[in-house]
């Protein structure tokens, strides 16, 4: 099944779960400047009240033109991703996670090999959704599991892009120990302490310190299959 | 995750000669300005940002937020396109022989 999966590639998620018990769709689109500039302006605030969260003062409006523009001359490959509620009926997209990552960086397991790094990876709170002017979502309709669903956009990225589920990133510190041991329920396995990054500037500007998390072949394939039904 | 908002700020500063202080002047460089660089350009400023991930935040930017900006179109953002082989046999016959 692991093989197969490499050799065809897989979809992204096309639903997600609710508290309802029933399924929502969804999409993965493109990140374009419409997506970011309605969340900067309508979920960032809501995050930057939060400072627990790792993803407080962040600024996507920064980010995108890597993803939009710059991906294609860049040699580490950026794309950015937006996971977005579809309504069909009023043609609305509501951007609910943004992910951008890197397409080409060495894997941390394997540095002859080839991995996706996750840069920015960041989900809307409940309060963002059911707050939208002219179009609030209903509690029992917000889509669940939206940070599995935005690290399996990377992990599909990777198996599709021919680096066969190597996924990577950085787990901020703001995220503390809860954040380490929810990627760690994903599947994916810190880097020791004492382990050499990669040759490059990072290994000397933010060396392993036991916050680098990433996936094996096998585990993104077993990760990858889990969001199966979704797809 | 991440570079921090700081770090784009001095790459700004440094690269476009924008005053750093001045969020929405860095947004408009990043978002105008930037992708009219050549490619080794950009190439040295994606460097520099990825350099400083991780990097705790040496200083706060003042964050504006665009007014009321219109929820994006299901229409313009069209899904991304699944491996042809991973899409049930179906849908890739349906696709290349018209409704079955």
């Amino acid at each position: 099944m692991g093989i197969f999966r490499k050799w065809r590639g897989v979809p992204f998620a096309r639903r997600a779960p609710t508290e309802s018990g029933e399924d929502v769709p969804i999409r993965v689109a493109k990140m374009t400047a419409s997506h970011v500039l309605w969340w900067h302006s309508h979920v960032q605030p809501i995050i930057d009240r939060d400072p627990t969260r790792a993803d407080n003062g962040w600024n996507w409006l920064l980010y995108v033109p890597f993803a939009e523009v710059a991906g294609r001359v860049l040699v580490r490959k950026p794309a950015g991703y937006t996971v977005g509620l579809c309504d069909s009926e009023r043609d609305r997209f509501v951007p609910c996670a943004l992910v951008q990552l890197l397409g080409r960086v060495p894997a941390l397991d394997d540095h002859r090999r080839e991995s996706v790094f996750v840069w920015f990876l960041s989900t809307a709170p409940d309060e963002a959704l059911t707050t939208i002017d002219g179009h609030p979502i209903r509690e029992d309709q917000i889509p669940r599991r939206l940070g599995t669903i935005a690290l399996d956009v990377a992990v599909t990225h990777s198996l599709n892009a021919r680096r066969i589920g190597r996924t990577a990133l950085y787990a901020d510190e703001r995220g503390g120990d809860v954040l380490l041991k929810w990627y760690g329920r994903r599947g994916m396995t810190v880097l020791p302490q004492d382990d050499k990054l990669p040759p490059g500037p990072r290994r000397l500007l933010k060396p392993s310190d036991g916050r680098y998390c990433y996936y094996t072949v096998p585990a993104a394939l077993e990760a990858s299959k889990k969001l199966d039904p979704l797809r | 995750m991440p570079t921090p908002t700081a770090a784009f700020a001095d790459a700004a500063a440094k690269y476009g000669d924008v005053d750093p202080e001045d969020i929405e002047a860095v947004q408009k460089w990043f978002a105008e300005e930037l992708p009219m660089l050549p490619p080794e350009a950009i190439e040295r400023i994606f460097d520099d940002l990825l350099a400083r991930d991780g990097d705790s935040e040496l200083r706060e930017i003042v964050p504006v937020y665009p007014d009321r900006a219109r929820l994006p179109s299901l229409s313009s953002s069209p899904p991304i396109a699944a491996p042809l082989l991973a899409e049930p046999w179906k849908r890739i016959l349906s696709r290349l022989f018209g409704r079955l």
